[in-house]
């Protein structure tokens, strides 16, 4: 006898891809991405070519060839890190708008052929240009929504000037993962960070606000319905091996889905590391990151900002500040007077749990697949990831033990 | 002799003092990368020597939870293949000389006959007892896997977490403890 072989799921057959869609529905334009990407597994076998800074100039040129009428330079091409999912190149962009010449700082942010996270960029530039002006955010210039200019779909859109971290601290090395702030830019910084979370989390949404995005009914469980079948279809496709811990969070997370009170739009991977800030002036310049955002149940955000991965440990060894930042009963009481929403305990510790297994599918399973087939710019920085997925099974298995 | 340490460790040192200063300063997703892949060749080297103790480990505890989990089904078919499965686990941990491969694939089937049972188990009432031995014995495993990747530097609670070699002298004991804790 041997152990299950996953290795199918390497190219699994176009039946494996309809079984997932039949077992767990979800919206409408996660499905197509988690389609394609098991269509691409299945008929992209070519050997993995990595993208080039030539290779990315080339589609810049051709890009804006095609986009713009006047003439136009492109200089300072270089690679961006940070994101861990995602390849972003910084440039800079002289050329002529609304019949006046400029120079712009630009990046194009696009998916490598395999992610550890099937997002997309035409969602994530709907959010952007939906929170300009509300939030310190990248102005959206352009979207290659398909991938015909750029390898990949690819957004185009502002630089953003600041830091993820402070100058002077080693910790938040890992894709910002624990960030030591500091007393001082904590009190500067903190205020912002829950102010912003309510803003979003305040938006006004109506049918119809958002094209990518269709707004789980109120009153039922179908926004915790379709999270929780993202996480679970994800892991089925990407897994390498069985987990009896997971299969115990996916019964309690079936048997328990909340019911949802009102509509939000939430981040998705609203964090530090997710944020830029002038150490100066102690201001957040920029939110980044919105590929996980989605409209639905905004205790979703709330438990995931308050992961104790994000967090950084207090002085006196008694817990962490959220995202390094600040204690989670203050946390939780500045975001309800901010918002006027309030905070329930049951959605909190029902997403607290997702948010857990959802973590594990990602550090367990996607991060193996990602890198056993080799189509990723960062490999390294996965294999390190993987680490995160003993500590949060810890932290899953402690959750489950209060409510199992 | 096996050198595999000493020459992680020198390839470490190599991509450190002589491909890192050899990276562009404009290329911080090559800089990341390698910094990265040091960590980890850094992780490996402290670990490598443990790896079929480690294989040893997870199958000692999943033979465990085996046959807890098989007590808790009855004399059932699930119960007794339950039983059988945890059978096969000791047999492979007293085999003198089984491979690392062997006893992997061993572990993985009883991981995937567990989690089946999890899955499928029709009575609610043996399911939610299965649950809570599943539960109950993981702390056993997480403690272990938090302690196993502790040299990668993201636990941000290191203390908590007890040396690897405690767990590791313990692979090919049997567990007592009725909770499989």
């Amino acid at each position: 006898m041997t152990a299950p072989d996953f290795s199918f799921l390497d190219a699994p057959p176009a039946s494996f891809a309809e079984e997932m869609r039949r077992r767990f529905p979800t919206e409408r334009e996660t499905d197509e991405l988690l389609v394609r990407k098991l269509q691409r597994r299945r008929e992209d076998r070519d050997p993995y070519v990595p993208s080039t800074i030539e290779q990315m100039s080339s589609c810049l040129g051709r890009f804006f060839h095609d986009h713009l009428e006047g003439p136009f330079e492109l200089s300072e091409i270089r690679w961006l890190a940070g994101g861990a999912s995602k390849l972003q190149v910084a440039f800079e962009l002289t050329w002529q708008r609304d019949g006046a010449a400029r120079r712009d700082r630009m990046v194009v942010r696009m998916d490598p052929a395999e992610s550890h996270n099937a997002t997309s960029r035409e969602r994530e530039a709907e959010l952007l240009r939906a929170f300009e002006g509300v939030l310190p955010v990248p102005t959206v210039y352009f979207v290659d929504v398909a991938g015909t200019w750029f390898p990949e779909p690819a957004l185009i859109y502002s630089f953003a000037e600041g830091a993820s971290k402070p100058r002077d601290t080693r910790s938040g090395a890992v894709s910002g993962l624990g960030t030591q702030f500091g007393p001082a830019l904590r009190a500067q910084l903190a205020p912002q960070f829950v102010e912003h979370l309510a803003a979003i989390h305040r938006y006004d949404v109506r049918p119809g606000s958002f094209a990518t995005m269709e707004p789980p009914a109120v009153g039922t469980t179908q926004a915790a319905r379709w999270q929780l079948n993202r996480a679970r279809r994800v892991w089925e496709e990407d897994r390498a091996e069985d987990s009896p811990l997971m299969e115990v969070a996916t019964n309690w997370l079936e048997r328990n889905l909340p019911v949802l009170d009102r509509v939000s739009v939430v981040h998705g991977d609203y964090r530090s590391g997710n944020f830029l800030f002038d150490e100066d002036t102690g201001r957040i310049t920029v939110w980044l990151d919105w590929e996980r955002g989605h409209v639905g149940d905004r205790h979703r955000d709330l438990a995931w900002t308050t992961q104790a991965m994000f967090g950084y440990p207090k002085e006196d060894g008694d817990g962490y500040y959220v995202c390094g930042l600040l204690a989670d009963d203050e946390f939780y009481a500045r975001y309800q007077e901010l918002s006027g929403l309030t905070v329930d305990p049951d959605r909190l510790r029902w997403y607290t749990v997702l948010n857990a297994y959802q973590v594990l599918v990602t550090t367990l399973g996607s991060v193996y697949r990602v890198v056993r087939l080799g189509k990723n710019h960062q490999e390294a920085l996965m294999v390190v990831l993987k680490a995160e997925a003993a500590i949060c099974a810890d932290r899953l298995r402690r959750m489950l033990v209060e409510v199992v | 002799m096996d050198q595999t340490t000493n020459a992680l460790l020198g390839i470490s040192k190599t991509l450190a003092d002589v491909v890192g200063p050899a990276i562009r300063a404009d290329d911080p997703l090559a800089q990341q990368e390698l910094r990265m892949a040091i960590r980890y060749l850094d992780f490996l080297r402290v670990r490598v020597e443990h790896l079929h103790a480690r294989a040893r480990y997870e199958l000692q505890f999943h033979t465990d939870l085996a046959r807890r989990v098989s007590g808790l089904l009855g004399a059932s078919p699930t119960g007794e293949a339950m039983a059988g499965a945890a059978a096969g686990g000791e047999t492979v941990l007293t085999t003198p000389g089984a491979t690392l491969d062997e006893v992997r694939q061993r572990s993985g089937l009883l991981v995937a006959r567990l989690t089946e049972v999890v899955r499928d188990e029709p009575d609610a009432e043996v399911r939610a007892a299965v649950e809570k031995a599943v539960v109950a014995a993981s702390e056993r495993m997480t403690a272990f896997e938090r302690s196993w990747y502790l040299p990668m530097g993201l636990d941000h609670f290191p203390f908590e977490v007890a040396p690897v070699e405690s767990f590791l002298s313990q692979a090919g004991r049997h567990d007592t403890d009725d909770a499989g804790a």
